[in-house]
């Protein structure tokens, strides 16, 4: 008889042999009348009481009132007792370690040939806050969370339109991460989604974590200096980037969903840009393009002009930098390495800091790093300027890290800067230039609202 | 593998490409200074004796922390060439000199008379000086003088003849703009001459910075004519009065404020002119140019030392007819005076011609500056009164 497959003995000798002794794995031995079973689930993944309730009382329950199904089977049970619970009925042993991690709970009754697994998953999960990365100030202020079906959540309520679909797949040989591509049937770019599926499906990571991880999978594809793939922890800004054709891709696990094929312009737009007046709009995503220049090029050019350039600067200005310069024992291009590292430690030490000590931190850099190194003639005011005015503009991207990604650059330019003046940070500008243009992102000219009006594949 | 060859092989190409390029023509701005102005004299030992004024950075306006010493500092060189003498200016200076801001070219008068072509051909070559640096002759005293002039607030001399120059050129006409690029316009624009302001230091020059430390600075730099120059040979001044007159009759003055004469005994009406516009054109009548200018302009009614009746259109009439009528006489003055002692047309009549009548002036430019001398003039002022200020009456009027 095929009722072997699922002796209540042969079952835990399987899944002790699956998980070893691991603490979570809960094997519990039931009687429903003269019928012995076995309960079996990971106490991780699982809430006890919802477990309890919803499983175990209405089996007793239904047991003692008499009307248990008992000749009927375990399909009678699932529609009876369970009917509004995500069920399913097992006829092989072998997916059961699989699904118990998934938080199925399996319930076994002895003489039966199949084995019911019920969905009782539920985990501790964080309530929805406010982004802490991308804040606005008019819009709405919910953020995505850690968990996947929230996020879910979050942009299916924003979008009550039935084309929206949520596709699964499984990343990471050991960790088997959930990743949801969300797009809308019919809109998304068919090309790109085949592009994305096969890629998710071939990938051949043991783990992943974070969003940020597969973003970064995608980018290593094509070795490109800009991110192409955008990322957000504001609903509404995916959800108007699915609107805008584009696909999202959830990673369970990581409150940052991604969107793909992202261009160079989306670095500069901000959901929030479009709740206001065109004009202001218009005007603040301007302010971001001209602050991602500034962040990239004034402290090159300040060292290129300052050492080689003398004369382009107005008489009264070079005379201010000349005074202020005096006595300081390095060359600009040292001082402004100088201030730029010390601002990297500061930065990098306030992100990482316990939020308690955070403030001692931008006091020691305030007021000892910046005033002092000032008053003793290491550096120059000016430098101190250009280097916040750099880092402040730095900070304007909507999305953190592209402006992170600006830092390793301005480093090259100051470098060319301080070697061959204006004519270095020029040949620094035209290799970005000539980067961004060839880029693509999904087959998308990377610069393409601004190289043309229909973005079409190159090649 | 094929990246890393491809990586070390970037890098040494880098690693070459920086060390190789290195910082050679680095310069490092606490170590230099900038030569802000600059004097030509006539040399004892040698064909020129320049004069640079070096800005002292640590105690310039911008500059906090400044100890009270002077702003900026003289330096003389003799030598036969420009170039010579100024990159032989560490002989005497520690830093290096940048060049790029200097803000004014002090000529010697006697050096001016002998021409100007070869001395500023040093300066109009070098890509490292500007085309709007002032030029300007020094009258009747020693260029390096206009140099040794204190200033308070960290100013220095370079910069305050362009200023001084910049803001009478703009508020009264009382001098031509005197930019090294007007000089180069000038030199090559047939049947026009050059006009550049004369400057001249009032009271003693000093060798230190008393002069500014009382209420009534004891030096003080003066712009008195203006340069004329035939060729680029200096010929002559002519009067600073007279200054404004020239820029409208060339349509180079933005505005100006002229004293009308009126009926009354020593009563005269100030009219403040702007949007002024003069065309002109010239044609050879028997040998002669005859030469018709029309001027055109708005004007304001600054102050009236008269009873006029300013609210009715007729005392307007009035004054605009007497303002015409002066300036009318104005203009004539100036330009015989300018052709009886200058021969040189410093009004660009000629270069109207040039412009105009081409083929006509070919035959006469060689002596265009003579047939300007005997030109006749018709000058046509048309002057829109447009108001008078804020009142229509003056005080002693109201009742």
């Amino acid at each position: 008889m095929r009722t072997n497959r699922f002796r209540k003995e042969a079952v835990a000798q399987h899944l002790k042999q699956h998980f070893g002794q691991s603490a979570d794995l809960t094997l519990v031995p039931i009687r429903v009348g003269s019928r012995q079973g076995l309960l079996c689930y990971l106490s991780t993944m699982t809430n006890t009481t919802f477990l309890t309730e919803n499983v175990t009382m209405p089996l007793l329950q239904a047991y003692r009132q008499g009307n248990f199904p008992e000749d009927r089977g375990l399909d009678a049970v699932r529609e009876r007792l369970y009917g509004g619970l995500a069920t399913r009925l097992l006829d092989d042993p072998q997916p059961l370690p699989g699904m118990l991690t998934q938080g199925y709970a399996g319930l076994l009754l002895d003489g039966e040939p199949l084995m019911l697994m019920i969905d009782v998953k539920e985990l501790e999960k964080r309530s929805i806050s406010e982004p802490t990365t991308q804040n606005v100030i008019k819009g709405p202020k919910e953020a995505f969370t850690e968990s996947a079906d929230t996020n879910m959540s979050l942009i299916r309520r924003r979008i009550l339109n039935e084309r929206l679909r949520f596709e699964k797949f499984v990343v990471g040989s050991q960790t088997k991460t959930h990743v949801y591509l969300t797009f809308l049937e019919g809109d998304a770019d068919e090309r790109i989604l085949r592009d994305i599926r096969g890629f998710l499906q071939s990938s051949s990571i043991d783990s992943l974590f974070d969003s940020g991880s597969l973003e970064q999978l995608f980018r290593s594809r094509g070795g490109q200096l800009f991110p192409t793939v955008y990322n957000s922890e504001r609903p509404d800004s995916i959800c108007a980037c699915l609107m805008d054709k584009r696909v999202a891709l959830i990673v369970n696990g990581s409150p940052f969903v991604l969107i793909v094929p992202a261009l160079f312009a989306d670095f500069f737009e901000s959901p929030e840009d479009e709740y206001q007046w065109f004009m202001v709009g218009s005007f603040i995503r301007t302010l971001r393009y001209l602050a991602f220049l500034l962040s990239l090029s004034l402290s090159a050019l300040y060292v290129a002009v300052t050492c080689y350039h003398q004369e382009l600067i107005p008489t009264l200005l070079l005379t201010s930098i000349a005074a202020q310069r005096t006595g300081i024992p390095f060359p600009a291009v040292i001082e402004m390495f100088l201030m730029e590292i010390t601002f990297e430690l500061l930065r990098e030490a306030g992100t990482r800091m316990p939020r308690l000590v955070g403030q001692s931190i931008s006091i020691a850099g305030a007021l000892v790093l910046g005033e002092a190194a000032v008053q003793a003639g290491i550096v120059s005011n000016i430098t101190v300027i250009v280097v916040a005015l750099t880092a402040i503009a730095g900070f304007v991207s909507p999305v953190y890290s592209f402006g992170a990604n600006i830092r390793l650059f301005r480093y090259a330019l100051i470098i060319l800067g301080s070697l061959f003046g204006l004519y270095g940070v020029i040949v620094g500008f035209a290799f970005l230039v000539i980067q961004l243009t060839r880029m693509e992102s999904f087959g998308i000219p990377y610069l393409s609202p601004l190289s043309r009006l229909v973005g079409r594949r190159s090649s | 593998m094929k990246t890393p060859r491809r990586i070390a092989r970037f890098l040494v190409a880098a690693g070459i490409l920086l060390i190789l390029g290195g910082c050679w023509d680095m310069v490092e701005v606490s170590r230099s200074s900038l030569i802000t102005g600059v004097a030509l004299e006539n040399g004892q030992n040698h064909a020129f004796r320049v004069t640079v004024e070096v800005l002292n950075a640590a105690e310039t306006m911008s500059a906090e922390n400044g100890r009270g010493d002077a702003p900026a500092q003289l330096y003389t060189a003799e030598a036969d060439t420009l170039s010579e003498a100024v990159n032989r200016m560490n002989e005497q200076f520690d830093r290096l000199l940048i060049g790029s801001h200097m803000q004014a070219i002090v000529v010697d008068e006697r050096l001016a008379r002998k021409g100007l072509n070869d001395l500023m051909d040093f300066f109009v070559r070098s890509r490292y000086i500007r085309e709007d640096v002032n030029l300007v002759i020094s009258k009747n005293d020693r260029a390096s003088d206009i140099l040794r002039v204190p200033y308070p607030g960290g100013m220095n001399a370079g910069l305050a003849i362009q200023s001084q120059i910049f803001n009478l050129n703009r508020v009264w006409g009382g001098a031509p703009k005197s930019r090294m690029n007007d000089y180069t316009i000038a030199t090559q624009t047939p049947g026009r001459e050059l006009l550049l302001a004369a400057v001249s230091a009032e009271g003693p020059v000093g060798k230190n910075m008393d002069s500014v430390k009382t209420l009534e600075p004891k030096s003080s730099i003066r712009v008195m004519d203006t340069a004329v120059f035939r060729g680029d040979k200096l010929v002559g001044f002519l009067p600073a009065s007279d200054t404004n007159i020239v820029l409208l009759v060339t349509d180079d003055l933005e505005q100006t404020t002229i004293s009308v004469p009126l009926r009354e005994d020593k009563a005269f009406a100030a009219v403040r002119l702007v949007r002024l516009h003069a065309s002109k054109s010239v044609r050879m009548h028997s040998g002669r140019p005859k030469i018709t200018l029309n001027v055109q302009g708005v004007g304001f009614i600054v102050s009236l030392d008269a009873t006029m009746p300013l609210d009715r259109a007729s005392g307007y009439q009035e004054l605009e007819r007497l303002a015409e009528g002066y300036v009318k006489e104005r203009i004539d003055a100036t330009v015989k005076k300018v052709q009886t002692d200058f021969d040189a047309d410093i009004f660009g009549f000629g270069e109207w011609m040039y412009r105009h009548r081409h083929s006509e002036f070919e035959r006469i430019s060689k002596s265009w500056n003579e047939l300007f001398a005997e030109a006749e003039l018709q000058v046509d002022v048309d002057i829109k009164l447009e108001r008078s200020e804020l009142k229509t009456r003056k005080n002693n009027e109201i009742r």
